[in-house]
């Protein structure tokens, strides 16, 4: 009998880990058991819930592409990505090329000429990562994936290859902000700039490095996996409590300018300078900026527990 | 359902599952892995709410086909009806890889039951005999539907190049 009338061990295997997977999180996302009653452990409940969820989505969309004519359609989209990035980076060379003449004319703010250049830099990261994603689906007839726990695709290593791209691409960013904040604060040594604004583009900063180091951890929980130093649900909750302690740090630098600005905000409505409109509308944001930094505690919390 | 019935129903179904899609692709792997993938995600939604069923591998089976029907009248190379292509159209080669999924759809369109008996006849190698007993009718009935069924079948696909592209 020919071999193809016999399943592959590789894909028996794989089946099996997905099928086993695919069985605990259905499992996961039952209906929460009576017994549960207080606040706090539903909210657990339904936070784990939650945390697994995008995990079930990635499997199922895996699981549709496979089929031959949704692989072509796949690779339709991809190509058109591919395509339309080109189109956006030959764009910002336009733009960069326009840029840098205005700013020899000495009709653009210092800097912006790099600021332009970045531009063009950054759409051809977009356009190398349109190319990365392609190949992936060409080699998989998946859609690409991102999980740190994903397998090589063909021995390359795609998501190791993207968070490269992505890291380099918010660098690159933050380079561009950084040139605008320099101005800013040359703007605010003179007295031109408040010091709430300051305040919110020093917040700015820190999130952006914030996100480059997440980014570099991930990295390296990616390069630990592969290399068999840890089991895809260590490296999947590792990969979970990296990003809430980012969203943590977000979290709490937005509610530190939220309660200066609030505090300002209430000395200028005692003395009629502000309408208590404008400071209930800033008080719903801090509100609402507390509530973030309470929920990244909470899962913070439920990951360390899920070691 | 536990963890462990599961993957040992896993374990114990895949080959046989395997090999039934890939007699009717025609050994088509990626297509046959595929449509095995797809059935266990259906099974796992309905098993986990109903239980396991009293067989299944032949619930697998059952729904394996279907996707299999499903996916073949929806792909535009083939023409849903199973009939025969359109006038003028060049016959397929020899070595055609969509011949077996040709042949397969062709056979969905027979009806329901002829299909079963030719399929059982054919892709899986069962006697007559045990058709017949599975299906609760005599062996002189299997025969005459087994028969009646190739004639149908043989109306429906295109003619053989050996046979000069011409009906007997």
């Amino acid at each position: 009998m020919s071999e193809n009338f016999v399943p592959d061990d590789l894909f028996m295997d794989r089946l099996e880990w997905q099928l086993a997977s695919e069985y605990r999180r259905k499992q996961l996302l039952g209906p929460v058991r009576p017994k549960i009653v207080l606040p706090r452990r539903a909210a657990l409940t339904l936070l784990v819930a939650g945390l697994f969820m995008s995990g079930v989505t990635a499997i199922k969309a895996a699981e549709y592409f496979k089929d031959s004519w949704r692989k072509k359609i796949e690779i339709a989209r991809v190509e058109t990505e591919v395509r339309l990035m080109e189109a956006r980076r030959e764009s910002a060379r336009q733009s960069a090329a326009r840029a840098a003449r205005m700013y020899a004319l000495g009709l653009m703010e210092t800097g912006e000429d790099r600021v332009a250049d970045f531009s063009v830099k950054k759409a051809g990261l977009a356009v190398d990562k349109s190319l990365l994603n392609r190949d992936e689906v060409r080699a998989s007839g998946a859609s690409p994936r991102d999980e740190i726990y994903a397998p090589k695709v063909g021995g390359r290593d795609f998501v190791g290859e993207r968070l490269v791209i992505v890291k380099k691409e918010a660098e690159l960013e933050m380079a561009a902000r950084e040139i605008r904040r320099d101005r800013k604060r040359d703007k605010f040594a003179l007295g031109l700039v408040s010091a709430d604004e300051m305040k919110a583009l020093e917040a700015e900063a820190a999130v952006q490095k914030a996100a480059i180091l997440r980014l570099e951890k991930r990295l390296d929980l990616r390069k630990r996996f592969l290399a068999g130093g840890l089991t895809a649900q260590a490296a999947e909750i590792e990969d979970r409590l990296t990003g809430a302690e980012e969203d943590l740090g977000a979290a709490t630098a937005k509610v530190e300018v939220l309660r200066e600005r609030m505090k300002r905000q209430e000395t200028l409505e005692a003395v009629g300078m502000a309408s208590p409109g404008e400071t209930q509308a800033l008080n719903t944001a801090l509100d609402s900026a507390l509530d973030e930094q309470k929920l990244a505690v909470l899962e913070i919390d439920v990951l360390k527990k899920s070691k | 359902m536990t963890e462990q019935q599961w993957l040992a129903t896993y374990r114990e179904t895949v080959r046989d599952l395997y090999g039934y899609l890939a007699r009717r692709t025609g050994g088509n792997r990626e297509l046959s892995e595929d449509i095995v993938q797809e059935s266990y995600l259906r099974a796992l939604q309905s098993w986990k709410d109903k239980g396991l069923p009293d067989s299944p591998a032949a619930w697998l089976k059952r729904v394996a086909r279907n996707i299999l029907i499903d996916y073949l009248r929806r792909s535009k190379w083939i023409d849903p009806s199973g009939l025969r292509p359109e006038a003028g159209a060049a016959d397929p080669p020899a070595d055609d890889p969509l011949k077996p999924l040709k042949i397969l759809s062709a056979i969905s369109s027979l009806g329901q039951k002829r299909a079963a008996i030719l399929e059982a006849f054919y892709y899986d190698g069962k006697s007559v005999r045990e058709i017949a007993l599975e299906m609760r009718i005599s062996e002189r009935a299997v025969e005459g539907q087994l028969r009646r069924a190739r004639r149908s079948l043989k109306s429906r696909l295109p003619d053989p190049p050996s046979n000069g592209g011409k009906n007997e």
